[in-house]
């Protein structure tokens, strides 16, 4: 699964990560883990979550997130639709409120739901320029 | 003691009916008191367009995006002639309304996105090479049942997701879409019991529904101006209204407008009924409906008719016997074109309960 780089600015703010579906009416959920350089679980709890009502997850300030993934493990959270409808997710990760990045996840971010939830996933690797 | 004892006798009396219990006698029975039901008068067409088409299409192709657009609208057509057997569906507005908060922020939006389009062909049943080409929209104005305009469920749901996959601990990593998808499919499971919760609260929401739909024949399936003629329109609605917790209420509407091949011919028909149906427990269900049906001729008035439709039942789950107990009452009033038609008392005793 591919792994995106984002690249932050180590005086510019703390990091928020966002998920939203800005173009369908879909209600979205996932919760956000967090790795370190080496690939090992930082706690064995999620950093955040997000729900229809909270898109937003802080992830802290560059120099304590320094090389470290995070990855979203979410879904679509299916409403009964009947045909299919399309559907497409945008993960953005924000730095002092500002874009870095802004992404569909490449593995299911987009696509048609009907009566199944569709989860998705993005991981990405926040890299620090001084 | 007094239950027991009536149960007893139920049983004594339907001993018969249960050691024939696969016989073709009683599953037609069955078939007599389920008859009873007409839901053809209360309900709207999924896709209003494959009711006006001679036969319902077997296989339906949904449209999701522009492309899938693009490569169906050719499936209608060679070039030279309509192809007849086609049949797609789409929703056309949902990249219209915007995010969840623009849509339960609008009723005109959450109508726009739940709007139903459909299209088909077909070939004309009375022996010809004539092709049927119908389209039809199905607008559900309202849906108090719906999911996705409830945010305190939807956050339930949510919530229940992220606890499962939080349950399950981080993902190994560098992350595999496998163990991914596993993951996903046991916190989607774990949904399931919040989801047949709210069915069960919604099941009788209010609804308000319009369909609309108009068909076209194309004689030797020639698509050309001079080849085609206006051939069925139709116009439903319905309004489903809760009663309690246990009962809906029905009242609905529909009219259908035909060209008439012959001066015989009928050129409308008209259907105005209300029904209502209680689950007053898991073991005792009920229906009562009626329905006005009006067929109008307008070559030839005097073959004009009007009938009406009456169906009640009652069905009762005995433990003791395994099934259910039903008898109902009803059919259509005699007319011209059915004199023998009247209304009768019908009862079975079953295993698959007749209302749902």
């Amino acid at each position: 699964m591919a792994i995106s780089n984002v690249v932050a600015s180590a005086t510019g703010g703390p990091l928020t990560i966002a998920l939203t579906s800005p173009d369908f009416p879909h209600p979205l959920t996932g919760v956000l883990w967090r790795y370190d350089a080496s690939g090992n679980p930082v706690g064995d709890t999620p950093v955040g979550e997000f729900t229809p009502h909270s898109n937003t997850v802080p992830i802290g300030a560059p120099s304590a997130i320094k090389n470290n993934v995070f990855l979203l493990e979410g879904a679509v959270l299916e409403t009964g639709d009947d045909p299919p409808v399309p559907y497409r997710v945008v993960v953005t990760v924000n730095q002092n409120g500002a874009p870095l990045s802004e992404e569909v996840p490449e593995d299911q971010g987009s696509g048609k739901i009907g009566k199944e939830d569709i989860r998705f996933s993005y991981a990405c690797q926040i890299k620090v320029k001084k | 003691m007094t239950r027991r004892i009536l149960a007893s006798a139920i049983a004594l009396v339907a001993l018969p009916a249960v050691v024939l219990g696969q016989s073709p006698t009683d599953s037609a029975k069955r078939t007599a008191l389920a008859g009873l039901l007409a839901p053809v008068y209360y309900g709207i067409p999924t896709s209003p367009a494959f009711a006006l088409l001679p036969n319902q299409p077997t296989e339906v192709t949904n449209i999701v995006t522009p492309k899938d657009f693009q490569s169906n609208f050719r499936a209608f057509h060679d070039g030279l002639k309509l192809r007849a057997g086609v049949a797609i569906d789409t929703r056309p507005f949902v990249a219209s309304v915007g995010d969840l908060d623009d849509y339960n922020s609008s009723w005109v939006k959450r109508a726009m996105f739940r709007t139903i389009l459909s299209a088909g062909t077909a070939t004309a049943v009375d022996g010809t090479s004539d092709v049927i080409a119908a389209a039809g929209v199905r607008i559900p104005l309202i849906d108090n049942g719906d999911a996705r305009g409830d945010p305190a469920f939807l956050e339930s749901l949510s919530r229940a997701y992220n606890q499962a996959l939080t349950a399950q601990g981080p993902p190994p990593f560098p992350p595999n879409r496998d163990t991914l998808a596993a993951r996903g499919a046991r916190a989607s499971a774990a949904l399931a019991p919040l989801r047949n919760a709210y069915a069960a609260s919604h099941w009788n929401a209010l609804k308000f529904d319009l369909g609309f739909a108009g068909s076209l024949r194309a004689k030797g399936a020639q698509a050309r101006r001079d080849s085609v003629q206006q051939n069925r329109a139709g116009m439903w609605t319905a309004m489903t209204l809760p009663v309690s917790t246990f009962g809906q209420v029905t009242v609905a509407g529909n009219a259908i407008w035909s060209r008439a091949d012959s001066l015989n011919g009928e050129t409308s028909r008209q259907v105005a009924g209300a029904r209502a149906v209680l689950f007053a427990s898991a073991r005792l269900n009920a229906s009562a409906e009626v329905a006005a049906v009006w067929s109008k001729h307008g070559n030839a008035s005097n073959l004009n008719e009007r009938w009406t439709h009456v169906g009640g039942i009652v069905e009762w789950y005995v433990p003791e016997l395994g099934g259910w107990v039903g008898a109902g009452y009803g059919g259509d009033s005699s007319r011209r074109t059915n004199p023998g038609d009247r209304f009768a008392v019908h009862y079975a005793i079953y295993r698959d309960r007749v209302l749902k």
